[in-house]
């Protein structure tokens, strides 16, 4: 970490001081590469674990495999239900963001720009809180709450309380945002006659596009990834999610690395496709939005 | 004037779905698990009232001290490492000319990764005998450099904070460089023709712009530091011999394995007052500093 | 207390193994019928079942009970096969009678979705419980079934090795489907290598870890990240210099971890880990570490629990395979425990609930009938290789291994349950801490015991 630190500061400066440098850029990239490399490391390894056996795990951990062969894959995929729960999972999560963020953006641009700031101002201080309480705490009066509402073993449970657990994170960055939209923008809109509504829906969601597709990403990764609350309010096996799945390799006692490897690999592949998709959207949406300022 | 944007009911149908999902499935189970707090509880048998004899108790809890102390050791690290370095990375690849959407993902790929494959992930990197960082520190400052990275208690929580920060600074590095990259060119340009250099532009017209995403990170990183859990929960548990304890463990500990509800949920809601305070105390100081523009 | 569960831990790829090598014919139906699970199964009449039951044309009244296990790790696949196929036999059985199989995360269940059950007044119908803090709660809040006639009734009661655990008030609560024992494993070559004996007293243990240690080799594999893996040697050696009973006698305050015996039980650990017989960096080592070392032959010894049998018969062991013995803990001289006992324990089982009505009780005597038996217990050791819970008359086929630490389980003087099950959860947890202080060298037996000795006082004061 210290070393990348160091590395990095050394960009600025030597940027500043040098033109020759600042027209190439290679010492910027080289620092780039260094904290790059470091970062994908770690994954790179659980790739290559992802083709071995575990006996060659144990014996030669930091070796390339000896031969590419697909077993552990095929073992991820059929012991631990992959395909099935992968299904269950991306039904659950995409419904939890997309509800996450259709009713953080319509609260946060009520409550950023509409005119009722006194009581615009409490609210968001009420959903704030959100952010505040360790969510461990609440797990056993939650269960009761949901057996009470008949909606335990079910994924709309799940789906309504990812979305309720993101509604604050998701509220707070794009109330943030919309607050830096510039006020001209809107006030063009107004002049073509649009409604509050309108201009909500023409003006500030393509200017927040970029904030609306990293929140959602945001919210889709902890959705993807959660085990706890899955556990706790689903019971039927058909209507597991994906973690699940991962955990059958990790009992604490006996880790299948090589399996959890190529479990972990094929989990992943989703969520980085769908932040690959999105990412283009930053930039268009950015592009789109482009703020004259 | 803006008579568009003072229609009550757009606001409250933009707002009211928000509040209803959110009382319901956070604030009740909350004020449910804060009830908790004021008994003496196992979680099953008959509640006894004891005002506020678990939080008397608190206040003498050596390891409740302790974990807290770690809290603030987190938080700090996140702030004065985690933050400048996910800034200078987010200002380098936005100067990057080509790669950029390398870059982007490259540093976005650790996200996406669930925190119980990051433990596990840095549990085998971190391996005294076969880890990869011992190997290489051996290489290159013999047996002497080797460390305990993760049994030693001077060294367990730093062990937690790096695997931490690789797991989510790809988040805000993202955030961040959509905040930059949304600054109008023209403030550059013109930045440019003044004649003003790569560091001065970074420091004084970059940060400030930026400044309602940094916003938004020191926030996320003083709640989230403050509660932290799982990372720390999978890597040692609050181990070796509680020293790398935080709050959150510890209050589940209590509450779950140890079978004192009451005095678990008291920590809970310790914890609450205290982000409350320490996020109240940021939002002042931000406040206080704030610049127009 | 956690390592009751670890008794449910398995390996699988060897079993198939195993089975065509040593199973019977019994066994090999058994499997053809598994094969088939869900649908009609015809040829599970053979062995042992219970012709009475199924000419008592069963009440055609259609009767639902919920099953809640843990079994869902790749590593429990084979246990979870056994209990599909018991279902699937009562279910044929009995018509109209049902099983909902529910499987869950075992530590979501225990800290939180049993206990939010079990507060809320509806637990699953059938379920995993271990026996001692957990169970003790759920019986004084009245939601465990009382299991003590239906066992008498069929005849079972005492074909148990053991009930203690289950047993509150002399009434039966819960019935364990697996047991362990504790002790050492060693690696055999390494031990002819170096001319080595298995050690009879501690002296002998110093001595040969002494020797291993000069060779290079780390004496004992160690992975010390949770509380309960420390606990296990620890709890053997201070049962030598103790007794068992004196851990009783805590609760009470006749007897104080400050004690001289007690003490001296905390510095003979400390010897071990200021010689350095154990793995460096063990504290920051989650528990599948140890046996990883062990089986990677960096170490000589591991001392753990029964159920880690498994996973040495299994291919990761490699060349070790085959190579591996189980002896009990070296006396010690002077002691006041008993020098050959050995910790065995039976805590992890099922429990009924208590809102049953008497038609569920019905089938669930069925599925006690059909899950706790000579059979089903057979089956269980030689695939899931789990110590039995019920006394077996036919030892056949059992793996090498697991037949050493069977011989060395019957030949203990005594056996004792653990220490966590003994002391309560607060003080069992700072054992957990001071142990882990005693390994990363920063406290003295002496400030270790009065600790847990404070923690003891506080914990007695309560109630």
């Amino acid at each position: 970490m210290e070393r990348i630190l160091t590395n990095g500061k050394i960009a600025p400066s030597t940027l500043q001081r040098s033109s020759f440098l600042r027209n190439s850029q290679l010492p910027l990239h080289l620092s780039l590469w260094v904290y790059v490399i470091i970062v994908l490391f770690p994954l790179l390894w659980l790739l290559l674990s992802s083709f071995k056996t575990n006996r060659e795990i144990t014996v030669n951990t930091w070796a390339l495999p000896s031969a590419f062969n697909f077993e552990n894959y095929k073992a991820a995929w059929e012991s631990a239900h992959i395909g099935q729960y992968a299904w269950n999972s991306l039904l659950v999560t995409v419904a939890a963001c997309l509800l996450t963020i259709i009713l953080s953006a319509a609260t946060a641009f009520a409550l950023s720009r509409m005119k009722y700031k006194t009581l615009s101002k409490r609210i968001y201080a009420f959903i704030l809180m959100g952010l505040l309480v360790p969510p461990g705490a609440l797990f056993i009066p939650l269960y009761r709450l949901v057996t009470d509402l008949h909606l335990y073993d079910t994924h709309q449970a799940l789906i309504l309380v990812y979305c309720t657990y993101a509604l604050p994170i998701t509220i707070f960055i794009l109330h943030a945002f919309m607050q830096s939209v510039p006020s001209e923008l809107e006030e063009a809109g107004i002049m073509d006659g649009l409604g509050a509504a309108g201009l909500f829906a023409r003006v500030i969601i393509p200017v927040s596009m970029p904030a609306l597709v990293t929140v959602f990403i945001l919210a889709f990764i902890g959705n993807w990834n959660e085990y706890i609350l899955s556990q706790l309010l689903v019971t039927t096996e058909s209507l597991r999610t994906l973690p699940t799945g991962m955990a059958t390799f990790n009992d604490g006692y006996r880790t299948n690395f090589a399996s959890l490897s190529a479990a972990v690999i094929i989990s992943i592949i989703p969520v980085l496709l769908v932040y690959m998709f999105l990412q283009r959207q930053i930039i268009d949406g950015m592009t789109a939005g482009s703020v004259k300022g | 004037m803006n008579k568009a944007l003072r229609n009550p009911y757009t606001y409250l149908a933009f707002i009211v779905p928000t509040l209803v999902l959110y009382c319901l499935f956070f604030i009740y189970p909350v004020i449910v698990s804060f009830i908790y707090g004021f008994y003496q509880w196992d979680g099953i048998s008959e509640k006894v009232f004891i005002g506020i004899d678990n939080f008397k108790r608190l206040i003498h809890d050596d390891v409740f001290l302790k974990s807290l102390g770690n809290n603030f050791y987190f938080m700090a690290f996140s702030l004065l490492v985690n933050i400048p370095l996910v800034f200078l990375i987010a200002i380098m690849v936005s100067k990057a000319r080509r790669l950029r959407g390398f870059y982007k993902s490259a540093v976005f790929v650790p996200v996406v990764i669930s925190t119980a494959t990051v433990a596990i992930l840095f549990g085998v990197l971190y391996n005294y005998e076969s880890g990869m960082i011992n190997q290489v520190l051996r290489m290159i400052g013999g047996e002497s450099w080797a460390k305990e990275w993760l049994s030693d208690p001077h060294l367990a929580m730093l062990s937690i904070l790096i695997a931490n920060a690789w797991q989510n600074i790809g988040f805000f590095i993202v955030l961040c460089l959509a905040a930059i990259l949304n600054i109008p060119k023209e403030i550059g340009e013109a930045a440019k023709i003044d004649g003003v250099n790569a560091w001065n532009e970074t420091w004084k017209i970059t940060l400030p712009l930026v400044r309602p995403v940094l916003f938004v990170m020191l926030l996320l990183t003083v709640s989230g530091t403050l509660k932290v859990l799982d990372i720390v929960q999978i890597m040692t548990n609050g181990g070796p011999f509680q020293s790398t304890e935080v709050m959150s463990t510890y209050a589940l500990k209590i509450g779950f394995r140890s079978l004192e509800l009451g005095y678990g949920s008291a920590i809970g809601v310790a914890m609450f007052i205290l982000i409350l305070i320490m996020t109240g105390i940021l939002q002042r100081v931000s406040k206080s500093e704030e610049v127009q523009y | 207390m956690k390592k009751g569960l670890t008794v449910a831990a398995v390996t699988l790829m060897s079993v198939s193994l195993v089975l065509s090598a040593c199973g019977s014919k019994d066994d090999n139906n058994n499997k053809n019928a598994a094969a088939n699970a869900g649908t009609t199964n015809t040829s599970t009449n053979e062995g042992t079942t219970n012709e009475g039951t199924t000419n008592e044309a069963p009440a055609a009244k259609d009767v639902t009970l919920s099953l809640r296990h843990t079994q869902i790790k790749e590593t429990s696949k084979v246990r979870l096969k056994i209990l599909q196929d018991v279902v699937a036999k009562t279910e044929q059985e009995n018509s109209g009678l049902k099983f909902n199989l529910e499987g869950i995360d075992e530590v979501v269940n225990r800290d939180q979705k049993l206990k939010a059950e079990m507060a809320a007044g509806n637990p699953p119908d059938i379920f995993e419980v271990f026996g001692g803090a957990d169970l003790n709660l759920y019986v004084k809040a009245g939601r465990m079934l009382d299991l003590t006639p239906i066992i008498e009734e069929l005849g079972i009661k005492d074909k148990f090795a053991s009930l203690d655990e289950f047993t509150i008030d002399g009434k039966v609560y819960g019935l364990p489907f697996g047991g362990y024992s504790e002790g050492v494993f060693y690696n055999k070559k390494m031990f002819a290598e170096f001319g080595l004996q298995v050690p009879k007293t501690f002296q002998e243990l110093l001595a040969a870890a002494d020797a291993l240690k000069a060779k290079g080799k780390t004496p004992f594999a160690l992975a010390a990240k949770d509380g309960w893996v420390n606990g296990m040697m620890w709890n053997t050696i201070m049962e030598r210099h103790v007794g068992i009973d004196s851990f009783n006698k805590l609760l009470t305050g006749e007897a104080k971890w400050t004690d001289a015996d007690f003490v001296a039980g905390f510095t003979d650990y400390a010897t071990l880990v200021n010689n350095d017989y154990f793995t460096k960096g063990a504290l920051g080592l989650p528990y599948a570490e140890q046996g990883a070392q062990f089986l990677k032959g960096d170490a000589a010894m591991v001392f753990t629990g029964s159920w880690d049998a498994n996973r040495f018969t299994g291919d990761e062991a490699g060349d070790l395979k085959g190579n591996i013995g189980y002896f009990s803990f070296p006396s010690i001289d002077g002691g006041k425990g008993d020098q050959t006992s050995i910790n065995a324990s039976y805590s992890n089982g099922f429990g009924f609930s208590a809102n049953l009505d008497a038609d569920q009780v019905e089938a669930v005597k069925k599925f006690i009938a059909n899950f706790f038996n000579e059979e089903i217990q057979k089956r269980t050791l030689l695939e899931d290789k789990v110590l039995p819970s019920m006394k077996l008359s036919d030892m056949s086929g059992v793996d090498p291994l697991i037949s050493e630490v069977l011989t060395v389980m019957g030949s203990a003087s005594s056996s004792w349950k653990a220490f966590d099950a003994i002391v309560q959860p607060s003080v069992g947890a700072d054992v957990g801490v001071g142990l882990q202080e005693l390994i990363g060298k920063v406290k003295k037996p002496e400030e270790v015991a009065a600790k847990i000795q404070a923690s003891q006082d506080k914990a007695n004061a309560q109630k």
